[in-house]
């Protein structure tokens, strides 16, 4: 699953009570193998050679940041360097919206040929499921592993030993908090988040807010979207894994027991107990519980990386700010895949590895993504493509917006290195 | 496999329901995926027709940005479609271009729309063939009239919409007048057929009057049928709540007038809407669900085992008792062996109020003279029936637009105004302000105009280093849209386009004081287009003024080209053209 290129949070629900909702994503799960589709794997070796005739056609989700966002910029860019040669020109095909459709449109579109996409943006939790159906080819076997790539998110591409694609952007779950709202309640900063935080820490603390006398009516300790979709998903996953439940095994076989999914729901059920959450968080999504931070009704908030671009314009620099999420994590993302059928299969490989270049990734991360390679997080990496850096910029001789913005960036950076690069364990095998 | 479901908004949840159970049955091995989804009736059409764009959807759309997105817009290609009725089937596979200009339209967007110069826009091939299965439940279109008026039984069967419509007026009580409403004709089928008889019945011309009133009672109209009846029920129409007939699927009234014990009554539905009797108007068809089995062009990968799959669902669907318990259940009426099954005494269709509210079988409805081509031309009467309308686009051209790259280019502000002008048309009256300019400046004055000419104002309008003055702009717009001869009541419309910039800092009362403003009669509505991404937080300015008056606020979450130009077209005649 991922957030980065989605907002709608409303994704198709189920409307089972807890329990079931983790039983029935494992038969999901398992159910998800006996659904092999026609032809089992595709062939190993070379890709075949660049069809005479293009355009590359990219399937993938809208992208948040409006159309003609850093995606869409990024496909321009690769065109202008190909303009020479008409079969090599690419094309951005914007799917359906909310993650439920756009896996049902990839799948149907690739199992019956009903549209024609070379390349496929896949949220990292679908990748087996399409490589066991045969839909997409891997990458060819003598391809080195680029070790640029964060070894957790370069995983999410592997099925069976094989790798299956290239990670585009990536996601993690993260602690957002406001300073000042601790501040008034009497929590110094040597007090607040850090990297070593675990839920013991975040409860006290919001234990402390509950007992501040300028706390408000209507103000809760955190928030997080527990709406029926995947947001619950999510958090369950979060709660179940830091409490040490691990719900299917490498192969994705069902491995919890009962005492086991208890312990994971007692863990959910004191996150989410009535004098610590706000109360609309079971209804809310990414939408609602930003604007529910933003107004001051929580001071902490579990949420996805974007929004921390978001806050930037709906609070002033020093009212917020973001660390590593205690216990553990999930991962997200999505990864760029090449489809099995596709004629021109040589020219979509390399336009991939142009998508998750270091200068594509570090642009990525200059639009508010997550990146997926190291160096861009130790600023070692190659600069963003001029022409795409020069749309994510203001315009040339505009006054400069206001210098406070600026300092922002480097601690933001260093913080999204660090809970990126492995202090979490998120669950490796994907959930449906 | 994966099976991709589109069905009418009126019958998503029933058919959602079965599916994820034909999924579930078994013992625990899935050969079979299904994804249930709905669009607008009228865009469902649309994009069938055009099915080529869906498929192989150009790179860019061309400058006027009249474009048909079927894939983004209506949602993934489906492999089965579900329309409430065969007529909308019909108006795919019809392939003449009626004569009188316009090829079906799409509600928004407006492929093939003909505007000044000819067809804008790639206009789409249909690549799908369509094959019926058969119906998978059926449910009768009713006029739904509160218990209360004392309507004579005798009504209830054999005669047309406009004569039950006619008995209805002669029974009101004095001082008691009821309404006929419906949910929007582009929404459903089901709408859509009954609006057709609406204006059948009541001659040329009349369907402005008719839109009008029904305008009146309740705006905007909403989209399916269950909507329309949580707008009754919710309690701020306190006259609607016994004072309208609702023109909806037998199966949705069934449903509000269960009692609250009952688990299949809606969640929205409260005591204080009252229970209805069905009246059953000869002359609209009756909703026959029809299971359609969409065949893509060069989609012969697996076509063999898809069909298959499909047929298998299908069947199942049709002819097991636990999938036809769901339609059942929901207030529809079951299938067997392609016919209507009169509902058994345990059915909701006949337990409570429903005893007497509803009839037994269907009754005949052999007088409807619905065809694709009169069904096209019914949506285009709707169009314009509202009038031609008032719009006035509120432009912020201030150089923090430019600065954050939001001015000009692809989706961005010129583009948007632009795009959203296309349905607009020569009867409208309309025009853009740009604010961060001197009083007086614009773009193009408001008043009657050749769309090109004021597309190409706007697209040639420049950005001023001055703070914009969106306050100032929002009271003379208010005022320039209100003013007018007062018997004339048109639709009218603000649209502010701006990123925010210069009107972040209003002050409580100040803000109160422009909602005020806003909620004042004549009614206008307000659509903000924030050029920012979480621009639409509520408790701020464009949250609130879009509240306000029914409108609605975009930013860049939303996909701002086909919200915004929708939004223009339901002021606007564009479309109609």
């Amino acid at each position: 699953m991922s957030r980065s290129g989605r907002v709608r949070g409303n994704t198709g629900t189920r409307g089972r009570a807890l329990p079931a909702a983790a039983l029935g994503c494992l038969f999901a799960l398992v159910s998800a193998a006996c659904s092999g589709g026609p032809g089992g794997t595709a062939p190993p070796g070379k890709d075949a050679g660049a069809s005479d005739r293009g355009p590359i056609v990219v399937a993938s989700g809208l992208d948040v940041t409006g159309s003609g966002g850093v995606r869409q910029q990024l496909i321009e860019e690769w065109n202008r360097r190909h303009a020479g040669s008409e079969a090599e020109q690419a094309k951005l095909v914007e799917l359906p919206g909310g993650a439920d459709q756009q896996r049902s449109q990839l799948l149907g579109a690739l199992q019956s040929g009903s549209a024609g996409y070379d390349v496929v943006n896949l949220d990292i939790t679908w990748i087996p499921e399409f490589a066991e159906a045969g839909l997409i080819r891997p990458v060819p076997a003598d391809e080195p592993v680029d070790r640029d790539f964060i070894n957790r998110v370069h995983r999410t591409t592997l099925w069976k030993g094989r790798s299956y694609a290239r990670p585009f952007n990536t996601d993690v779950g993260l602690l957002f908090y406001r300073p000042d709202v601790l501040e008034d309640a009497g929590i110094q900063p040597s007090r607040q988040p850090t990297v070593n935080w675990t839920w013991r820490d975040l409860n006290a603390s919001i234990k402390t807010l509950a007992l501040s006398p300028r706390r408000g009516e209507d103000q809760a300790g955190w928030t997080t979207q527990l709406k029926q979709y995947e947001g619950l998903t999510v958090n369950a996953v979060e709660a179940f894994a830091t409490a040490g439940v691990e719900l299917a095994d490498e192969d994705g076989s069902y491995t919890a027991s009962e005492a086991e999914l208890k312990k994971g729901l007692d863990e959910l059920l004191a996150r989410t107990h009535h004098e610590r959450i706000l109360p609309s968080a079971v209804s809310s999504d990414e939408t609602a519980t930003l604007a529910d931070f933003a107004a001051g009704r929580v001071a902490f908030l579990r949420h996805w990386p974007y929004v921390y671009g978001a806050l930037r314009t709906l609070l002033p620099p020093d009212a917020y700010s973001v660390n590593r999420l205690p216990g553990t994590s999930v991962l997200g993302g999505q990864n760029l895949a090449v489809a099995s059928d596709s004629p021109r299969a040589g020219n979509a490989r390399a336009l991939i590895e142009f998508l998750t270049s270091q200068e594509s990734e570090q642009c990525l991360l200059d639009a508010g993504f997550a990146a997926t390679r190291a160096s861009v997080y130790n600023s070692s990496s190659r600069r963003c493509w001029p022409r795409v850096a020069a749309t994510l910029r203001p315009a040339q001789g505009a006054p400069r917006p206001p210098a406070v913005r600026r300092p922002r960036r480097p601690p933001r950076r260093g913080r999204a290195a660090r809970t990126t690069r492995g202090r979490w364990r998120g669950p490796r095998t994907p959930r449906p | 496999m994966e099976l991709r479901v589109l069905t009418d908004p009126d019958l998503r949840s029933t058919v959602k329901k079965a599916a994820d159970a034909y999924m579930e049955r078994g013992d625990g091995c899935r050969a079979v995926g299904i994804t249930t989804y709905d669009a607008k009736a009228t865009d469902a059409v649309a994009a069938l027709r055009s099915s080529s764009l869906w498929q192989d959807p150009p790179a860019t759309c061309p400058a006027s940005g009249d474009c048909l997105r079927p894939q983004r817009d209506v949602g993934a290609q489906p492999d089965i479609w579900i329309p409430a009725a065969g007529s909308a089937w019909r108006r795919v596979m019809d392939d003449g271009q009626a004569k009188d200009g316009a090829s079906v339209p799409a509600s928004s967007a407006g492929a093939g729309a003909k505007g000044e110069g000819g067809a804008e826009g790639e206009a789409g091939e249909r690549v799908v063939s369509l094959k019926s299965l058969g119906s998978v439940a059926f449910t009768p279109m009713v006029l739904a009239v509160p218990l209360s008026v004392p309507m004579a039984e005798a009504a209830k069967t054999g005669y047309p919409l406009g004569a039950i419509v006619a008995a209805l007026r002669d029974a009101q009580r004095p001082g008691r007048s009821v309404s006929v409403l419906r949910p929007d004709p582009e929404g459903t089928d089901g709408a859509l057929l009954a609006t057709e008889a609406l204006y059948g019945s009541s001659g040329a011309g009349a369907a402005s009057a008719l839109e009008q009133s029904m305008a009146q009672a309740l705006r905007p109209m909403p989209g399916t049928a269950r909507e329309l009846m949580c707008a009754l029920a919710d309690g701020s129409r306190n006259r609607l709540e016994d004072g309208a007939a609702v023109l909806v699927p037998e199966q949705t009234m069934a449903q509000f007038n269960q009692l609250p014990a009952h688990l299949g009554r809606p969640a929205c539905a409260t005591d204080t809407l009252e229970g209805r009797a069905a009246y059953y108007p000869s002359d609209v068809p009756v909703l026959d669900l029809p299971f359609l089995r969409v065949t893509w062009e060069d989609a012969g990968r697996d076509a063999k085992a898809r069909d298959r799959e499909v047929t298998r669902f299908h069947e199942w669907l049709a002819n097991d008792p636990q999938a036809q318990e769901f339609f059942v259940q929901d207030g529809f009426r079951g299938v067997r062996d392609g016919e209507p099954v009169p509902p058994a005494e345990t059915s909701p269709l006949r337990s409570g109020p429903n005893g007497s509210a509803v009839l037994r079988s269907i009754p005949p409805t052999t007088g409807s003279k619905a065809t694709a081509a009169s069904l096209s031309a019914t949506l285009r009467r709707y169009r314009q029936a509202l009038g031609p309308g008032r719009v006035l686009y509120l432009l912020d051209n201030s150089t923090s637009m430019a600065d954050k790259r939001v001015w000009e280019g692809p989706g961005r502000a010129k583009e948007l105004v632009t795009r959203s002008m296309g349905s607009l048309g020569a009867g409208d009256t309309y025009g853009v302000w740009s604010i961060a300019s001197r009083k007086g400046a614009d773009v193009v004055p408001f008043g009657r105009h050749g769309r090109a000419a004021a597309q190409k104002a706007v697209a040639g309008a420049r950005t001023a280093d001055v703070d914009a003055r969106v306050v100032g702009g929002l009271r003379e717009g208010f005022a320039t849209l209100r003013d007018g001869p007062a018997g004339e009541d048109p639709p009218r419309l603000l649209v502010l386009v701006t990123d925010d910039e210069d009107s972040r800092d209003l002050t409580k009362k100040e803000l109160a004081d422009l909602v005020a403003l806003a909620e004042r009669a004549p009614p206008v509505r307000v659509v903000v287009v924030s050029l920012r991404s979480s621009g639409c937080t509520s408790g701020r300015l464009n949250a609130a003024l879009t509240a306000a008056t029914g409108g609605r606020c975009l930013d860049l979450a939303d996909d701002m080209e086909t919200e915004l130009t929708a939004e223009v077209a339901k002021t606007g005649t564009g479309d109609a053209e």
